[in-house]
């Protein structure tokens, strides 16, 4: 480890310190001079540690030697401000007994001038204000492309909508024609499901959004549609909704989810009933989202081992959507659906 | 009928013109740059205004260079003739000790102390350039409330000296010098 003494240490200090000091002799010769110096006076040092002279430097009412031996006279610091064209130095400078008895020397060194910092402080205010100018700029441009692609999403959504309705009254018009009844089934539970898919479409285009879906309104609407084209007028859809907003990549597959149970109670629930009733409800529970869907009919088909079959597509739904759902019987069925209420949730793979 | 302005009892006349004058720019130039700063102006004259002295004794008494004991007498002589009371307290090779009762500025100089740098510059710089070196300590001043002044002018080097001394070297005379 390297030991230095004072001298040295000093040295350091003095080499790096941002007040530019320097050592002159009475014609202006630099005899020493630290980093700040050398940038403030705009001196070279050269090979041997000599970094030149002061001489283009003067006083604004003093020639440079006049004021160089009036400092060198005395310890007193006299105040001084070297000038070189538009360059100036606020400095002080004091005379310094030479070694050997020679002519004294002149210490000089820069302070703080309040003008300077004055104009470096405005300098620094105009560059910030100019940055914050660019700052606000670049924010509106963003706040008005975000606008734009607002406009942009919710023509898509209205576009979509109107799309998904043709596909869905195509595939009802061919259900309608078809001539066999396997064939009708299956376009009209198509078209259904592309019809629930509308649905969402729909309501995001009412409430002029793209990103989230009020549940009652998404139930309400979903129940109408299925009231017009798959509900006989024997049975009763009926809804009662709490409001609940949901992302719409929930919303897609929970209109699915819906439209399976509803359709599936319309199908089997009442097979041999003069009349019934299907009971959809939508509430919030704590932070999460509970859809009910209850018919008074006559139960579901049962799987395999004699366990309730779910509706075709439900166990998938239900897992896109991170919820569960479970199944209630008695008089008639309810299927009981449960799922977190995050209308910021957005789903990698949405429908 | 007024009293005639003429014949107006108010102390003012050249004297206490160019005291109060010396008053009011010290005080300014300590108030607007600092006292360190007004110190450092008013040295600039004091040493102009020792080395405007020091050639005037030489030439008045016919002397190229003054001793010791001539370099007293004339820090005592001086100060007597612009209303100061100084007198020599001690004196031996290493330093000269002033005394004083009264200051040439008057009670203008109450809270005035950068003017004190007239009395170290021109002492200071009239020591140097007679005896080669000089550093001079202000120990008491009126000018700070003391009630005399005690000013010691050391002759020899210390490179013990606190950095902040105030030392006074011998004028370097240049060829030109001699010319004037």
């Amino acid at each position: 480890m390297t030991t230095l003494n004072e001298a040295q240490i000093a040295d350091l200090a003095l080499s790096a310190h941002p007040m530019a000091t320097l050592v002159v002799d009475l014609d202006g010769a630099v005899l020493y001079s630290n980093a700040a110096a050398r940038n403030a006076f705009g001196l070279t040092q050269d090979g041997a540690g000599a970094a030149g002279s002061i001489e283009g430097w003067g006083l604004r009412r003093m020639p440079l030697p006049e004021l160089l031996r009036a400092a060198a006279i005395s310890s007193n610091w006299i105040p001084a401000i070297f000038y070189r064209g538009d360059e100036a130095v606020h400095a002080r400078a004091r005379g310094m007994r030479a070694k050997g008895g020679g002519a004294p020397l002149v210490l000089i060194t820069s302070v703080a001038d309040a003008t300077t910092q004055f104009q470096l402080h405005a300098k620094q205010i105009r560059e910030l204000n100019m940055q914050v100018a660019l700052y606000q700029k670049k924010s509106m441009e963003l706040e008005e492309s975000v606008a734009v692609s607002k406009v942009l999403e919710r023509e898509l959504v209205h576009r979509v909508k109107n799309n998904l309705a043709v596909v869905s009254a195509l595939l009802n018009q061919q259900a309608r024609s078809s001539g066999d009844e396997i064939v009708t089934d299956a376009l009209k539970s198509a078209a259904s499901r592309i019809k629930s898919i509308a649905v969402v479409h729909d309501v995001l285009d009412r409430n002029q959004q793209t990103e989230v879906v009020n549940v009652a309104d998404l139930v309400v609407q979903l129940a109408a549609g299925i009231r017009t084209t798959l509900c006989p007028p024997r049975i009763a859809l009926v809804t009662e909704t709490q409001m609940a907003v949901v992302h719409v990549d929930v919303a897609l597959p929970l209109a699915l989810l819906v439209n399976e149970l509803v359709t599936s109670a319309i199908t089997h629930a009442f097979v041999g009933r003069p009349r019934g009733r299907i009971l959809v409800t939508s509430a919030v529970e704590g932070t999460e989202v509970e859809i009910r869907v209850a018919d008074d009919g006559v139960g579901h088909p049962s799987g395999a081992k004699g366990a309730p079959r779910e509706p075709r597509l439900v166990a998938a739904l239900v897992d896109q959507i991170g919820g569960s759902i479970d199944r209630v019987t008695g008089d008639g069925t309810e299927w009981v659906l449960r799922f977190p209420s995050d209308p910021q949730r957005a789903y990698s793979s949405p429908m | 009928m007024a009293e005639p302005v003429a014949d107006a009892q108010l102390s003012l006349d050249r004297d206490v013109f160019f005291r109060r004058l010396l008053r009011d720019l010290s005080g300014t130039l300590e108030g607007v740059v600092g006292i360190e700063a007004a110190e450092g102006y008013i040295s600039t004259v004091g040493g102009q205004v020792g080395l405007w002295i020091n050639q005037s004794y030489r030439e008045a008494l016919g002397k190229p260079k003054l001793d010791a004991e001539a370099v007293a007498a004339v820090c005592v002589d001086l100060k007597k003739r612009i209303g100061g009371d100084f007198h020599l307290i001690s004196a031996d090779e290493d330093k000269m000790v002033f005394g004083n009762n009264r200051c040439p500025f008057g009670e203008m100089v109450l809270g005035r102390t950068s003017l004190c740098m007239m009395t170290s510059n021109v002492f200071g710089r009239i020591s140097a350039d007679n005896l080669g070196y000089a550093r001079v300590e202000l120990d008491q001043t009126i000018a700070k409330g003391d009630p005399g002044c005690r000013v010691v002018v050391h002759l020899r080097p210390n490179d013990e000296a606190p950095p902040d001394a105030r030392e006074y070297y011998q004028y370097p005379h240049t060829p030109s010098d001699e010319d004037v």
